[in-house]
This record gives C-alpha cells, structure tokens and sequence, in this order.
C-alpha cells in the first residue's frame, strides 16, 4: 500500500521531468495576442505573449507599448502537454493594458534570445475610439476558471469542451415576514453550492439592529436538500439560524451577511485538504425585509410579555407556625418572549411580609420561538396567626393568533398560620403567661465586670511594662560600661602617664615628643585646660601653665638645648598628677 | 380566668407608666412579663437598655420574655448580651443551649468564630485585669531585684515567670477581641440574604432564627454578613440584630 502511493506520488514530477528534457526537440514558437484590436477608451485589452517549445537564454524583452500604459500584469503561466509520445511546453505572459488617448495604439516586437538565435514577435496595431466597444462581462471570479480546470486536463492530449463553473452562493430566509413586536421569526442562512466547500465563517460579526436576538446551535453535519435556482440544481445546507424578536414596530432589514468560504483547489485523490489547497472567496446574501406591527396596546396592559402562557400558584406548605417564612412559587409557563419579562408580579399579602422575589428561569431557545417557565419565588413571612390568603396573581401578555392581551390567571392560595412552635405562652395580653415556666430575675444587677480592662488598656500597659523592663536592664548595663572605662582611664592617669613623662626624660626622645608625652598626660588628667578659669582650684592653674610652656617648647625653634627645661616640666607636671589623681 | 388576667394586666401595665428610677422600671417590666404582658416588657427592657443600663439580669429578663413569645432569635440575642455581661453566668450558657436546642441550631451556628469565644472565656477568666497585674508584678520584682534585693534570685525568676505569663494572658485578652469580627443574631424566621443592600434585592439564601453571624461591614440600614455556610450576603439590622447595639423601636415585634 505504500509502495503503491509513492509510485503514484512520483507520476506528476516524473512527466515533468521528461517534458523538460524533450522539449528542445519542437519546433519553438514565439508570439503575441491580443484579445481585440479595436478597443474603446474605457476598456482594457489583454495581451498575451506565449513561449512554446524553447528555452529562453535569458529574460524576454517586453514590447514598446504607444498610447497604452498596463495596468496589471504580467502574469506567467506555464503548460506542459503529452501528445503521441511528444512533449510540449509554453509558458504565456499576460498583460493588461489600457488606451490612454483615442487614435491608434501600438504594440511593438517582444524579443527573447533563443539557443538558436534571436525571436521577435509581430507588433500589433490596436485601433482605440471614444467609450467602451468591448462586451461587457461581469467581474471575474478568481476561482471561476479554478472550479472549472480538469486537473487532468493537457494529459494523454485529452483536452475537453471547458465545463461550466461551479457555482456557489448563499442565501437568507425569514420564516416569517410579518410579526408582532416581540414575536420571533427564525432567520436561516443557507449555503448553495454546486462543489464541495472545505471551510465556512462570517467575514464581519452580523448586527441585527431593532432585533433581539437569540442564537441557535448550529448542526454539525448539516444535512444538504437538493434545490433548482435559476434552472441550475444545487446543494443547499443551512449553515447558520438566528431567532430574531423585533423590538420595535416598522419594517426592519435583517441586513446581508458576508461569508467566507474555502473552496478547494482540486477536488478528488490529489486534493490538498488543508488550507494551502482551498482557496477563500467570499459571498454575501441578500437582505431581508421583515415588517413588524405594533402592539395594539400600551406596555403597561401586557407587561412587553408576547406569546401564549400559563400561570400557576404553588406554596411549599399550607400550614405553618408563626415566625416562620413560606415560600409561594408564581410559574408562568408558554411560548414566546419570556426573557424580555423583567417586571416582577406584585404580591402583597395582608397580615403578612412579602420580600423581593427570586427569578428562576428554565427556558429553551427553539427554532420555533422561547419555550419554557419563568418562577418568581417570593419569601412570605405571616405576621399574625390565622388564615393568610395569597391572593390570584395573573399575567398579562399579548396574544399574536388573538390579537388581544390576555391574562394568565392563577387562583388564589390559603395558608393557616398556627402559633409558634416554641411558645409557652402567647404574646397576647390576654393570654396570661404562665410564672412557673419563666425564670425571671427580681433586681437589676450591675454587671459583674465594670472594671475589666479593654484590650486596648491591656496593650497599652503590656507596651509601657516592656519598655520599664527594657529600661531597667539598659540602665546598669551603661553606667557598668561608663564605669568601667572610667576606672581604666584612671589607672592610666596613675601609673601609665606617669611612666609616659619618665619616657619623655629619656635620652634620644625630641623635644617635640617629649613636650607631646607631658601635653597629653596632662590632658588626659585634668581635661581641657584652656577652658580652665580663674577660679579653677591651683592644681588645674598649675597644670594650664605647664601645658602652656610645654607647647611653649614643642614649637619653639631648635635654637639650644630644652633638656633642662623639658625636665623641670616632668617633674612639675608629674606632681601636679600625682595630686590630680 | 381571662377575666381575672385582664385588670391585672392593665394594672400592670400602668405601673409600668409610673415607674422613675431604672431599679423601679425594671421591676415593673418584670412583672408585666410575669403578668402575662410580655410584649410591653421587652418594650420597657430595650428603653432600659438604650437608656445605658447595662445588667445581666435586664437581658436575662428579655430574652425569658422573647422566648415565651417564641421569638427564640431575639431570646438567643438577649442571652448573648447577657453572657457579655457576665460571662461567668452558668445559667445562661444552659439557657442558651436550650435555646439552641429549640431552635435546632448547632453549636457552630451560634458560635461562629473561635476567636469569639476565646475573647469570651477570656471575659470570663478576667483575662484582661490578670494581664495587667502580671505586667505590674513584672515591673515590681524587676524593681525589687535591682534596688533593694541584689542578693537574692528569687526576684528576678518572678519578674520573668510574671512577664511570659502575662504577654501568654494578654493574646486572648487583647489580640482575640481585637481580631474577632462583631456579631449578629438573626432574630426571625426565614429572614432572606439579599444580594446588594437593596431593597430591591434578589434573595440568595434564607437564614435560621437563632443563628449568630458575623458582620462584615455595613451600608445603612444593611448588614453584609456571613451565614454557618459561608454564604456572604446582607440582610436588615432589624432583622439581624447586632450583638454590641439595642435595637431600635422599629425591630420590634
């Protein structure tokens, strides 16, 4: 099964492949058409200029055009036939071409260089006159001579009569013409087609403008009748249905709905079935008219309802406690326009409370219109013991086969309201209570619990609690630290500096250092000397004039020996410690 | 026997009238509940209540009324003021599980929220005063240890056992009333849960008598609540009485 495909894969490519070896064994022909010589101003000529049987060494040289400008093209077609054992091939250039003034028009030779010498084509002279001479064809389809080709065709020399296009068109259908306002009418969109149709969908989303509209699902495999248009037999499938409700009185247009459809190439064992091998043309319908007829009525009388309807009236219970709620069902059920129904049945009940009501909806969407139920499902809670009535409800709605409005009644309900389940006594005045049942309490008690603390007292005193504590451990903890550096400080002052100044005696030590070692004993004693007042006790002024003569020495130039004098500082400085300390 | 309940009624009913002092009206109302009057009672017991006075035996009172009247949700409501009030009361916790009982609400349905009634029990173990004289217990001992009791470590072992009890004291007595949303008791029967607070509202549920629930937020005279199911909705502060407020005369019955 395999080996059988491929070999039957091969076929096309390996007839072009011996096509193209057998081709420079034909006479080649080289020449231009036109498909009219006399042309109006405001018609276009086609010219086609074919290759057959040859190779062409190069590009061809395009004729000289006078008094005619191209308006598309070329477009290149290439043709490869078998006859008798003999292969041909050609490949056409198409133009089109438009006049540009009235008078003659010239074609000039086209040249194209051949393995045997040069070939010209015969210019062709194209007389041009005012207006349009030329039949006039309605616009091309693209895919007009695309469904007509046999793909077969050019092989074994069968060259048939060309067949008619297929055709493809699509069609809408209202079931209905004339309707009330609200009424439906199902609108179907039909596909006609004479070939087969790969792929279908809506080129822009339709807009039913005056209608509500309701979508119906689709069939998958819609099933195809045959009908006649025109004479011509076709395939007819409905491809979309739409049930529309005119919301307003007028003619209304359901407009033309635009499709594009796939249409495959080639249709049988070589067909492409994806999207390479279909190609896309697009088809509209033609819009249709629907009049829609007033509601001889105010909106007021039939609440927008049209259709044909029921109501009923159900209660989940007849008889019930006091206090307790009831629930009281109003089902309309029918055909037509239900959805639009938004207005709620007025329910009041005497005796008794009535809550807004609930909205269940049950309804299917039928090509013949909106069929199904709309429960509006009221909370009724009785205030007072007794016989409650709900009273009849009705709906109204618009009949269309009567042409009248009409009322959907639902016949009034009873409920009997006991008392309450749990009461031991009734809250009636008259009904006494009885003492024994009830515990009540003789004096007003002041609560138990004035003074318990709010939680935000209790974070409030937990935030200042941990602080306290916080700062009862730092406190220690710093003035142990101060402490300890100060005693550090002053074992230094004691027994360091003055080990500092018998250094500053010693041999070899500048007089720089050695008045640095007396400053910074000092200061390291006493503190900031230069901030020290008169009235500062005769220790510190001592020590303010060593300081000062020990700078005094730092910075006096090296003129003589300051040994002496550094030492008389020493010693002064050390006994004004001694005493500090 | 009606004949003779009358008079006394409408004697009742005029002491009622008379009473001046908060001790006096109260006793009045009792009676008339007593009496047989138990709708003018409860009127007298909620003007006692919006008027500030604020003791166990009033909501005590109210909801014996209520329930004779069988509005067991507005019986439920009171006796949970009440156990507000007095946390300690045992009475009220047998009442209200009768109540339960008859109105066939589970436990959750009356207690929503854990944190609730964490906050309750805590009320009820004063949690709150036990906090706080753990915290200055705390402080004191700290005080002892650094100034007058250096030698001794039994201060300082004081001061930390009393700090960690009371910081374990102060999370359901402050964090777990903090971070329990306020409650509402549903106080009739089939009282629906709207969609919007509107009163045009569709209902998406109805909710029980007697059950609590926690509210929300609230938009006027609407609370957005939460029922047992976990269904959120709103639904009439008349209909569903919060449990930090007195009614209004309106949501009365």
């Amino acid at each position: 099964m395999r080996t059988t495909a491929t070999v039957r894969g091969h076929v096309p490519g390996a007839v072009v492949l011996i096509a193209l070896g057998a081709v420079n064994a034909l006479a080649a022909t080289f020449e231009a058409r036109v498909n009219a010589t006399r042309i109006g101003l405001n018609d276009q000529l086609q010219l086609t200029i074919t290759l057959a049987d040859a190779s062409p060494k190069g590009d061809i040289e395009m004729p000289p055009l006078t008094n005619l400008a191209v308006v598309a093209g070329p477009s290149v077609s290439t043709q490869i036939s078998f006859v008798n054992g003999a292969i041909s091939q050609s490949r056409s250039y198409s133009f089109v071409l438009r006049p540009t003034a009235v008078g003659q028009a010239v074609i000039g030779a086209a040249r194209v260089e051949l393995a045997d010498g040069e070939r010209r084509t015969a210019p062709i002279t194209i007389e041009v006159v005012e207006g349009s001479v030329l039949p006039r064809h309605p616009p091309a389809d693209p895919f007009e001579e695309m469904l007509r080709r046999d793909p077969f065709e050019g092989f074994f020399g069968r060259r048939a009569a060309p067949a008619a296009p297929a055709k493809v068109v699509m069609e809408a259908e209202a079931s209905r013409r004339q309707v009330f306002v609200g009424e439906p009418v199902l609108v179907t969109f039909y596909l006609l087609t004479q070939t087969a149709v790969s792929g279908l969908d809506l080129a822009e989303a339709p807009s039913f403008s005056g209608f509500w509209v309701e979508e119906l699902p689709s069939e998958d495999t819609p099933a195809g009748a045959t009908v006649t248009r025109d004479g011509e037999s076709f395939q007819r499938f409905a491809v979309l249905r739409r049930l529309l409700f005119p919301t307003r009185a007028g003619e209304l247009t359901v407009p033309a709905l635009t499709f594009r459809l796939a249409v495959p190439r080639r249709i049988g064992f070589f067909a492409d079935p994806g999207p390479a091998g279909a190609g896309i043309i697009t088809r509209a319908t033609e819009p249709l008219s629907i009049r829609v007829l007033p509601i001889p009525a105010s909106e007021a009388e039939y609440g927008g309802a049209v259709g044909s309807f029921r109501a009923a009236v159900s209660v989940d219970r007849s008889e019930v406690p006091l206090g307790e709620a009831v629930q009281v069902r109003f089902r309309v059920e029918g055909k037509g326009n239900l959805k639009w129904v938004e207005r709620a049945p007025k329910l009041e009940v005497a005796g008794a409370k009535v809550y807004p009501p609930r909205v269940i909806d049950n309804l299917r969407v039928t090509p013949s219109g909106v069929s199904g139920e709309r429960v509006w499902e009221f909370v009724v809670v009785p205030e007072t013991a007794g016989t409650l009535e709900i009273p009849p409800l009705s709906f109204p709605y618009f009949d269309p086969v009567a042409r009248q409005v009409r009322r959907a009644e639902a016949a009034a309900v009873s409920l009997t309201v006991g008392p309450p389940l749990t009461t031991a006594a009734g809250d009636s005045p008259n009904r006494a209570l009885a003492p024994a049942g009830l515990a009540l309490r003789a004096d007003l008690e002041k609560p138990l619990l004035p003074s318990e603390p709010s939680p935000q007292l209790v974070v409030a005193v937990a935030a200042a609690t941990l602080a306290a504590h916080a700062v009862l451990l730092a406190v220690p903890l710093l003035v142990r630290r101060r402490g300890a550096a100060r005693s550090h400080q002053r074992r230094r002052s004691t027994r360091a500096l003055l080990a500092d100044l018998r250094r500053a005696r010693q041999p070899g030590v500048s007089k720089e250092s050695a008045a640095a070692l007396i400053e910074q004993a000092l200061t390291e004693v006493f503190g900031d000397l230069e901030t020290v007042g008169e009235d500062a006790d005769e220790t510190r002024r001592q020590a303010r004039v060593v300081l000062r003569e020990a700078r005094f020495v730092r910075y006096a130039p090296q003129l003589g020996e300051y040994r002496e004098k550094l030492d008389e500082l020493v010693d002064r400085a050390a006994g004004l410690i001694r005493r500090g300390a | 026997m009606r004949r003779s309940a009358v008079p006394l009624v409408v004697a009742l009913t005029a002491a009622l009238a008379v009473a001046e002092t908060p001790e006096e009206r109260f006793r009045a109302a009792t009676a008339a509940v007593r009496g047989g009057d138990a709708a003018a009672g409860i009127r007298a017991f909620r003007e006692l209540a919006a008027a500030g006075v604020a003791s166990p035996s009033l909501y005590w009172n109210w909801a014996q009324a209520a329930a004779a009247r069988g509005h067991l949700g507005e019986a439920v409501w009171a006796l949970l003021r009440c156990r507000q009030l007095d946390p300690g009361d045992g009475s009220v916790a047998r009442e209200l599980q009768r109540l339960r009982h008859l109105a066939s609400l589970s436990p959750a349905e009356t207690s929503p929220q854990p944190l609730a009634e964490l906050a309750r029990h805590a009320r009820r173990l004063r949690a709150g005063s036990l906090t706080v004289a753990m915290f200055l217990l705390s402080l004191l001992l700290h005080v002892a240890a650094r100034r007058w009791l250096r030698a001794a470590r039994w201060p300082v072992a004081g001061a930390w056992a009393s700090l960690v009890l009371a910081l374990l004291l102060a999370v359901p007595a402050a964090l777990a009333p903090w971070a329990a949303r306020p409650l509402a008791t549903v106080v009739r029967a089939g009282v629906p849960m709207l969609d919007a607070a509107s009163p045009n509202a569709g209902i998406l549920a109805t909710l029980r008598e007697g059950e609590v629930v926690p509210i929300l937020t609230r938009s006027g005279p609407y609370l957005r609540i939460q029922d047992s199911s976990g269904a959120r909705g709103w639904a009439l502060a008349e209909e569903v009485w919060p449990l930090d407020e007195v009614p209004p005369p309106s949501a009365m019955r």
